[in-house]
């Protein structure tokens, strides 16, 4: 069903039907409603032969016309042809106005068939084709029934039955030309009656149909449909009027005739209005969804909500292709199938990238009228996609350096723990033996000097380790870190951890050092007297945590990045998530945070291994160099295939 | 009698160095020396020793091996003492350690170990049903409460700090009562007015508080 669409080259070259057809269909269609108007008006049996004339040709001509409208504006609907084609079929109303009862017979049977193709018609817009399965059973049906009763009432009727108020030649009217037995007029008339009530029943149907359409959940739809199921639903009252009216007042029928027309004619305006204003509202959209792609996360979940809106279509899709599994794959991970060629009621648009396969927009088919609706849409839709790529790429090379940084501070830490640390204890441990052992006083005294100052080195080299990576941290997770850091501050500091656990390293760290901010930012702030009071949580968004003091508060405005907020917020922003300051003067300070939690397990025992190997080369430089980095470097590969990605386009859609 | 010791520690220059220290003890004699957690677990239970040295950081996990053996060990082999030698002067480390009760515990930094005997003070201490904390820990957490302008230990009253001191030889609030003859109810309430003069009232966790103002205790009497 879906048009070939493709961006550039390609474009241009979608199939217009050829130059002449188009302007031939227009002279044709006038030559031949000119000859129609011209044979109807001299007709001697019509009661209003010039009225019949003109609104024929004009009901003739405005179909053809706006057949040809829509086919020059979607060259591959049948929506135009079908349109025109019907145009065509008001031609039928000239034999009708004829003297001669073979014409006459004919004639009539042309406007038995033309109310049937009206039926379908109505049914077959926007697309030019039957949507659904129900559709097509309930045209079939009728049509079937109508061609029947129809051959019946030809068969056994003299008289045909009166068309309604369109072909009015009160008693002048010819006889059936092929009636085949005689004698049955009963019969004829009830076959008369059915085919009335069969024709209503069609009528009110359609009128159904096109209004359910009407209320689609796709505004575009709605948009499309709304006038020409205002314009059936004026024409099905005219109709049955008509069919009901004149043979209980006979002096209304000029009135209802004039009814007629003009519903007739409302239709393929109805149709071209419709049209026209989804084509608007297309527009709108298309610049809507450019207007809020700038203020939106992106991810493809959010681009899809984004057209979504935009069209006002809850039911387009945006698949995405997974080389994994070659298919694509709805917004939930569930593989989708792209609609296929003849699906009236949806159609796909495949995204590409250098060739390959990247996502597919699954639409209603009425946006095909629009080509290029068709491909900015697409074109919308992939840069916003690269634009969530892009984005995710960078949220990834921050939680990688944010892990890259924890490792390095972990194992800087640990360099410093066992190699540096432990070797001065040993210088220690020496020094008191041979201080111990010296027999020079004055010897004695210098060597005890040396050792308190190693032992200050020990003490400041251990809170550097401390400073780079708290080993209570480390061990036992936010909760023991924090409780240390409130073990030792100025400020009573309670800690309500809520039994949150481990999460990952580089969460705990920068969850920590935020933490820590905030807290020497309250004991410099807050004034005397202030306690804070830290509250650590877990729920499905992540981890949550919480400093409050119930100092003197600040304007947060006033402040704006200043006090080490702006290093909170990056610290905060490389794990992937958020900081929030609430205060104002006189009622405290609340830094609340949240982030999403990257695992449970903690710092791997990798980390540790890691860590202790690197630890073992500071003390014997000659053991093999540790490589490091296995999890980062396999994640680099499996990204580079996507980061070399270049220039987008749209490819052929779905057929 | 000499006390029977046995060491765990996987730092070579750690070993050298402690092993050295208590060989000019005469009345503590090293019956057996680990470098992990699974081999110093199998050496208790062989040797049945009266005092365990151990570091905090050991493998296999290389994280707080020595604080929880020393936590296990409260139940498995309560007579034993435990003197940890530490290389973090984290009051944390040493909170976990007391948390359940001060007896037969030492929180010791490293450095100390060839301190004019006092290593040797600290393994007689907790085999004799006593605990020492380092200094330098006290020192840190004093550090803290100093600047929290508020009172320390001399505001307390007499009867509120012989509370202090049975809270830090570890008795319950019943046992203290039981003690000092008087309602448990009192007790409460003598350890509410401390917790909230030692500043601690903030703290959610009750034995954290009990722990803090059982080093503060002790740091006071060190001192």
């Amino acid at each position: 069903m879906a048009t070939a669409l493709t961006s550039g080259a390609v474009q241009r070259q979608r199939r217009q039907p050829r130059t002449f057809v188009l302007p031939a269909v227009a002279a044709v269609g006038i030559a031949a409603m000119a000859a129609t108007a011209w044979t109807i008006a001299k007709s001697q049996t019509l009661v209003w032969p010039t009225e019949m004339a003109f609104w024929n040709a004009a009901t003739g001509l405005a179909w053809i016309g706006a057949g040809i409208f829509i086919w020059r504006g979607r060259p591959t609907s049948p929506m135009g042809p079908l349109a025109a084609g019907y145009g065509f079929a008001y031609v039928g109303y000239a034999l009708s106005a004829s003297t001669d009862r073979l014409e006459f017979t004919l004639g009539m049977t042309a406007w038995a068939a033309t109310i049937v193709a009206s039926a379908y018609v109505y049914l077959a817009v926007p697309n030019g084709r039957l949507e659904s399965r129900l559709e097509r059973w309930f045209m079939a049906t009728f049509a079937l029934c109508a061609a029947g009763l129809w051959l019946g009432i030809l068969a056994v009727s003299q008289v045909l039955p009166a068309a309604g108020v369109e072909i009015e030649c009160a008693t002048r009217c010819p006889h059936n030309a092929i009636q085949l037995v005689s004698g049955h007029t009963g019969v004829g008339r009830a076959l008369a009656t059915a085919l009335a009530l069969v024709l209503a029943l069609l009528a009110i149907g359609v009128a159904m149909f096109v209004f359910s359409k009407a209320r689609s959940p796709s505004r575009l739809r709605r948009r499309t449909m709304t006038p020409l199921a205002v314009g059936v639903i004026l024409e099905v009252i005219a109709f049955v009027s008509q069919l009901i009216l004149p043979p209980v007042y006979p002096g209304a029928k000029q009135a209802v005739l004039i009814a007629t027309y003009l519903a007739g004619l409302a239709i393929p305006a109805a149709l071209l209005l419709g049209l026209a204003s989804g084509r608007a509202f297309a527009a709108r959209s298309l610049g809507r969804i450019a207007m809020s792609a700038s203020e939106t996360p992106m991810t493809p979940v959010a681009v899809q909500d984004l057209i979504r809106d935009a069209l006002a279509d809850p039911t387009l899709v945006l698949a995405l292709w997974s080389p994994e599994r070659s298919g694509y794959l709805d917004g939930h991970g569930a593989p989708i199938e792209l609609p296929s060629h003849d699906d009236p009621q949806r159609t796909a648009i495949r995204l590409t990238r250098d060739g390959s396969p990247l996502a597919a927009l699954i639409y209603d088919p009425a946006l095909d009228r629009d080509p290029e609706f068709v491909v900015a849409l697409g074109g919308t839709t992939l840069m916003m996609l690269e634009n969530a790529r892009l984005v995710e790429e960078l949220r990834d090379s921050r939680a990688r350096t944010a892990e890259s940084a924890q490792r390095e501070r972990l194992r800087v830490e640990r360099d410093l723990h066992d190699g540096a640390q432990q070797r001065l204890m040993a210088i220690q441990m020496k020094l008191s033996l041979a201080e111990r052992r010296a027999s020079d006083a004055g010897l004695s005294g210098r060597l005890e000097e040396i050792r308190t100052e190693t032992v200050e080195a020990i003490d400041e080299l251990r809170a550097l380790a401390h400073g780079i990576y708290p080993s209570a941290l480390h061990d036992g997770g936010l909760a023991d870190g924090l409780r240390s850091l409130a073990m030792r501050s100025t400020v009573p500091i309670s800690v309500n951890d809520e039994g949150i656990g481990r999460c990952a390293g580089a969460v705990e760290l920068d969850i920590y050092f935020c933490t820590m901010e905030a807290v020497q930012n309250a004991s410099r702030h807050a004034g005397p007297g202030a306690r804070i009071k830290i509250t650590l949580g877990r729920d499905p968004q992540g981890v949550h945590f919480q400093i409050a003091d119930d100092g003197v508060g600040m304007d947060t405005r006033a402040v704006a990045e200043g006090m080490g907020l702006l290093s909170m917020r990056d610290r905060v922003g490389a794990v992937g998530g958020e900081l929030q300051i609430i205060s104002s003067p006189g009622h405290g300070t609340i830094v609340r945070g949240t982030v999403p939690d990257g695992g449970s397990e903690g710092p791997s025992q990798a980390d540790h291994d890691e860590a202790r190997s690197t630890a073992r080369f500071v003390r014997s430089p000659d053991a093999p160099v540790d490589p490091g980095g296995a999890g980062l470097r396999s994640r680099g590969t499996a990204r580079s295939g996507e980061a070399t990605a270049t220039p987008a386009s749209i490819a052929e859609g779905a057929r | 009698v000499s006390i029977r010791a046995v060491l765990g520690e996987d730092s070579y220059l750690a070993r050298e160095g402690i092993q050295r220290a208590l060989d000019e003890e005469t009345d503590i004699e090293l019956v057996a020396i680990c470098e992990d957690l699974e081999s110093l677990r199998a050496a208790i239970d062989e040797v049945q020793p009266d005092v365990v040295l151990t570091d905090i950081r050991m493998p296999p996990t290389n994280t707080d091996e020595g604080i929880r053996l020393a936590i296990e060990l409260r139940s498995s082999h309560p007579d034993i003492g435990v003197v940890v030698l530490s290389q973090y002067a984290d009051p944390l480390y040493a909170m976990k350690l007391l948390e359940a009760s001060s007896d037969r515990r030492a929180y010791l930094l490293k450095e100390r170990v060839q301190d004019h005997g006092e290593l040797s003070r600290a393994v007689s201490a907790v085999a004799a049903g006593g605990s020492v904390v380092d200094p330098r820990i006290v020192e840190e957490l004093l550090r803290a409460q100093r600047q929290r302008e508020s009172s320390q230990l001399d505001d307390l009253t007499p009867r509120e700090q012989e509370v202090l001191g049975l809270v830090a030889e570890g008795l319950s609030n019943a046992a203290i009562a039981e003690r000092l003859v008087i309602t448990k109810r009192a007790v409460e309430r003598h350890v509410h007015a401390i917790f909230w003069k030692l500043s601690l009232d903030g703290d959610s966790h009750d034995v954290s508080r009990r722990v803090k103002a059982a080093l503060l205790y002790l740091a006071g009497q060190a001192g």
